[in-house]
């Protein structure tokens, strides 16, 4: 049987990640109109956001990795003392569990700031053509420009991966803005 | 490595997936519609009570595989419980899982191009939903665990929701 060709993968992996662009700016607007409005208003903020919460999550991600394969609790189980290796073993489950969550958080979350991101884009240019579809056209702008060789590999993807975190984990832990009553 | 072919029939089974739901949503009018207004008015309660759910029936799943793992062998037993539990399992979960599907579907199809015809906004949701679930990592791991649970969530409250009395005028009820 032949294997998949390569490019043929990129397209599919391109239709999809574009299929879920659209789907999350439909199923979630308001977080994503939230996160696009962020994004508008202080890209440069969103960036360094991004980029400064990407870097601990990932501090952490390897911590929690190093702490999983940590061999201290199973080279003094060896001495006769179960209770010390089965509390390595649950450890370990734990470990790993937090591990998962903590990765899969980390790709919704940039997922939700993509979709702002290509809402935004699609918003730009509906300003200049309103008759277009600006949800299709913003996801299918911000897919092909990171599927660019090496550009958008590595510049093009990874800064809108950051801006989206950034301005996804700013509307997540933003405070109420609630007027106070005057009494 | 994934060949050429196996893309190809999951690209298959995403046609017969979408082809369903819109044939669903052509027989079962009135769950898919209490669907969807549960979808629209609590999509977070949906997600959460479709994620219970889905937990509960894992544990029962894992308690009952592990005890058929210690009790194994020729006895009809487990087997017994192992198909009756099967079988709630489809009355609890995947039942109420496919008006929430549908719904979800006609949901999307509506939010993207809410001029089009019923069907055609079945088939356009559908295909999108479709498409997002297949996605690399971020649809096989995120989104289509949190749309399965969505789903079933939403199919749960529309089955099993108390039924609202009408708000009777005094003197004449």
């Amino acid at each position: 049987m032949n294997t998949v060709n390569p490019i043929l993968f990129l397209v599919f992996c391109g239709i999809t990640t574009l299929a879920l662009l659209i789907v999350l700016n439909l199923l979630l607007p308001v977080k994503v109109e939230q996160a696009g409005k962020k994004l508008e208003r202080q890209p440069l903020r969103c960036l360094v956001i991004g980029l400064v919460a990407l870097g601990l999550s990932f501090a952490v991600l390897l911590l929690l990795g190093y702490l999983i394969n940590l061999p201290i609790f199973q080279t003094m189980a060896k001495d006769n003392e179960p209770y010390l290796y089965a509390l390595h073993g649950w450890g370990r489950v734990i470990l790993t569990l937090l591990l998962i969550l903590l990765g899969l958080s980390l790709i919704s979350i940039s997922a939700i700031g993509l979709a702002a991101l290509a809402n935004s884009l699609g918003q730009r240019i509906r300003k200049a053509d309103p008759s277009s579809n600006s949800k299709l056209i913003g996801a299918t702008l911000l897919v092909l420009s990171g599927l660019v060789p090496i550009l958008g590999w590595f510049i093009v993807t990874p800064v809108s991966i950051c801006i989206g975190f950034g301005s996804t984990i700013q509307t997540l832990f933003q405070r109420s803005t609630n007027p106070k009553v005057l009494e | 490595m994934m060949t050429a072919l196996s893309i190809l029939s999951i690209l298959l089974g995403g046609m017969t997936i979408i082809a369903l739901l819109a044939t669903f949503d052509l027989f079962f009018l009135k769950p898919v519609s209490r669907a969807r207004q549960k979808l629209e008015l609590a999509p977070r309660k949906s997600f959460l009570v479709g994620l219970i759910n889905v937990i509960f029936w894992f544990v029962i799943l894992v308690i009952w595989f592990e005890w058929t793992q210690a009790n194994g062998g020729p006895e009809m037993m487990p087997y017994l419980i192992g198909t009756t539990l099967g079988i709630l399992l489809i009355i609890g979960l995947v039942i109420p899982g496919i008006p929430g599907l549908v719904a979800l579907a006609g949901l999307t199809g509506e939010r993207w191009n809410a001029s089009s015809s019923s069907l055609g906004k079945d088939l356009r949701g559908g295909l999108l939903l479709v498409l997002a679930c297949l996605t690399p990592y971020v649809g096989w791991f995120i989104f289509t665990p949190a749309l399965l649970c969505t789903a079933i969530g939403a199919g749960l409250l529309t089955f099993f929701q108390r039924k609202e009395k009408t708000p009777t005028i005094a003197g004449y009820a």
